[in-house]
């Protein structure tokens, strides 16, 4: 436990000292603030417009923050080398792993707590209601982030930048849309065998769509905007369950890194 | 007791897709054995295979066929690199870091005490010659030659019983050498083994004990200094290691 503290808070320091970090807030505050624009030009539901393009740019900046730092955290270890010098000392491989996934998903609780202060500050500005409940939707980006950082850290443990980070936003639009075209199929099943000639639905997009359900963290689990924008009550114990459901991929994830990385080797 | 003891050790890589995934071996066949209390030369051309045993001494590397001993264990395991030392060629450290945050992360890592750490760290920069003024810069403000002598610094932060070095003088200028060269044998003197790859062959035969020469991933030479440059010389006088190498490479 000390060595994962001790390379989580190393990882933490040196993270939040790397300028990537601050441009990449920048943007997410600046596209926050945009928010404020957009809802003074819609005609209805201008606070639910607010709320709801808010919560999607943080969803969309926590995703930045994990693909650009998580990937790099470790690549940059192995490209520059010093990995070398710190899997000599006393510790285990996974520690390392682990230790370097902590110190990131500290850096994205300040930067989860950055963008809630200034998405209730664009409320709060464009005469929408400051709701308490929005705080629930941080804490499920906070959750999807801890996955995808997971997901972006198995791909970095074998691949190289550019491939890991291709993936890892491939694996967040397709456990993101998977459920949706699964959905939108269904309907399409049924109409076809309702309506005579209609062409039927591919059976390979079918199996694919129902393949990606399967293997793939379900990330819309983390998806309560509508909900929260909407103000409609979420379904009992939602929180503990999509918790249970953000902590077991995140196991799972970092187990298969780590023993994916404990026998590579460090040319 | 030998500290480091390998055996028909061999390692192959397998190159990219972008290769067409060939396989390079790097190490064909190497045999040695460092005992405890020696200052032990590795030396060879580039590309001999010295930097890939050293990795593999480490566990940072697995070997393809053969065994590699580390303090009479196996290296993969992090309680047998507890009592050893590792320095990388060209170390490279943390941009955003100053050195001491450095220092202290590393010598935590080594386990050692919060209580003792400071003064450890004030010894191995006096053993290095690292001036306490550099211990506050960020470590992307060091030239080559802070960042290698840091690199020993943090390498016998934890008073290792072993002490593994690759190419611990290069990007040095003379006075930098000289300095690594003198903490090398104060720290031999107090009873430190030291296993270092080198391709300064007038330093390696000044101060080793022992060498061990490999040529095209082939161990040509192993054995105490006086052995190696003994079985070569002519009744001319002494030979150098620079013209046993020389020779092992023209016949390679």
């Amino acid at each position: 436990m000390r060595e994962l503290g001790l390379i989580a808070m190393a990882s933490f320091r040196e993270t939040v000292r790397d300028k990537i970090l601050y441009t990449l807030l920048f943007f997410v505050l600046l596209l926050l603030a945009f928010a404020k624009l957009l809802g003074e030009w819609s005609v209805f539901d201008r606070e639910k417009v607010v709320a709801n393009f808010s919560l999607g740019v943080m969803s969309l900046g926590g995703l930045a923050i994990a693909i650009f730092i998580g990937i790099g955290l470790i690549q940059k270890e192995i490209q520059r080398k010093t990995i070398l010098t710190l899997l000599s000392k006393p510790i285990h491989r996974w520690q390392f792993l682990v230790g370097k996934y902590l110190g990131l998903l500290m850096v994205l609780v300040i930067n989860i707590v950055v963008m809630t202060i200034a998405l209730f500050l664009v409320l709060h500005f464009s005469g929408s209601p400051v709701n308490a409940r929005l705080l629930l939707a941080s804490y499920e980006t906070f959750w999807e982030m801890a996955v995808i950082t997971a997901v972006a850290l198995v791909f970095s443990s074998f691949s190289t930048p550019v491939a890991s980070a291709l993936l890892t936003f491939g694996v967040f639009l397709a456990s993101h849309l998977s459920g949706g075209i699964l959905q939108y199929l269904e309907t399409m099943k049924k109409a076809s065998e309702k309506i005579p000639g209609a062409t039927p639905v591919s059976p390979v997009m079918e199996y694919a769509a129902k393949t990606a359900r399967l293997i793939l963290p379900d990330l819309e689990v983390f998806n309560i905007r509508a909900a929260i924008v909407h103000g409609t009550p979420l379904p009992e114990h939602y929180l503990l369950w999509s918790t249970l459901h953000g902590l077991g991929w995140t196991v799972f994830l970092l187990t298969i890194s780590s023993i994916w990385f404990s026998r590579r080797d460090f040319v | 007791m030998n500290l480091i003891e390998i055996r028909d050790f061999r390692k192959t890589y397998r190159l990219g897709i972008e290769h067409g995934l060939k396989a390079v071996e790097a190490v064909k066949s190497i045999s040695l054995s460092v005992p405890e209390g020696a200052l032990y030369g590795f030396i060879g051309p580039n590309g001999a295979g010295k930097t890939t045993t050293i990795k593999t001494l480490m566990g940072l590397l697995r070997p393809t066929s053969g065994t590699v001993n580390l303090m009479g264990g196996d290296p993969m395991n992090p309680q047998t690199r507890l009592q050893v030392g590792f320095q990388p060629e060209q170390p490279y450290f943390y941009d955003y870091l100053t050195g001491r945050e450095l220092l202290v992360y590393y010598g935590k890592l080594s386990g050692i005490s919060k209580v003792d750490l400071p003064k450890r760290i004030e010894e191995s920069c006096a053993i290095c010659k690292v001036e306490d003024s550099w211990l506050g810069r960020r470590l992307r403000t060091y030239s080559k030659g802070m960042s290698q002598r840091l690199g020993l610094v943090q390498a016998i932060l934890n008073k290792p019983k072993l002490l593994v070095l690759d190419e611990p003088m290069s990007g040095l200028d003379p006075m930098g050498r000289r300095d690594v060269r003198l903490a090398m044998l104060d720290l031999h003197k107090q009873g430190t083994t030291i296993f270092y790859s080198s391709h300064v062959l007038s330093d390696v035969e000044e101060i080793c004990t022992h060498a061990a020469m490999v040529v095209t991933g082939t161990l040509r030479k192993e054995g105490t200094l006086d052995e190696i440059l003994g079985e070569a010389s002519d009744p001319g006088g002494r030979a150098h290691l620079e013209d046993i190498l020389a020779a092992e490479v023209a016949h390679a």
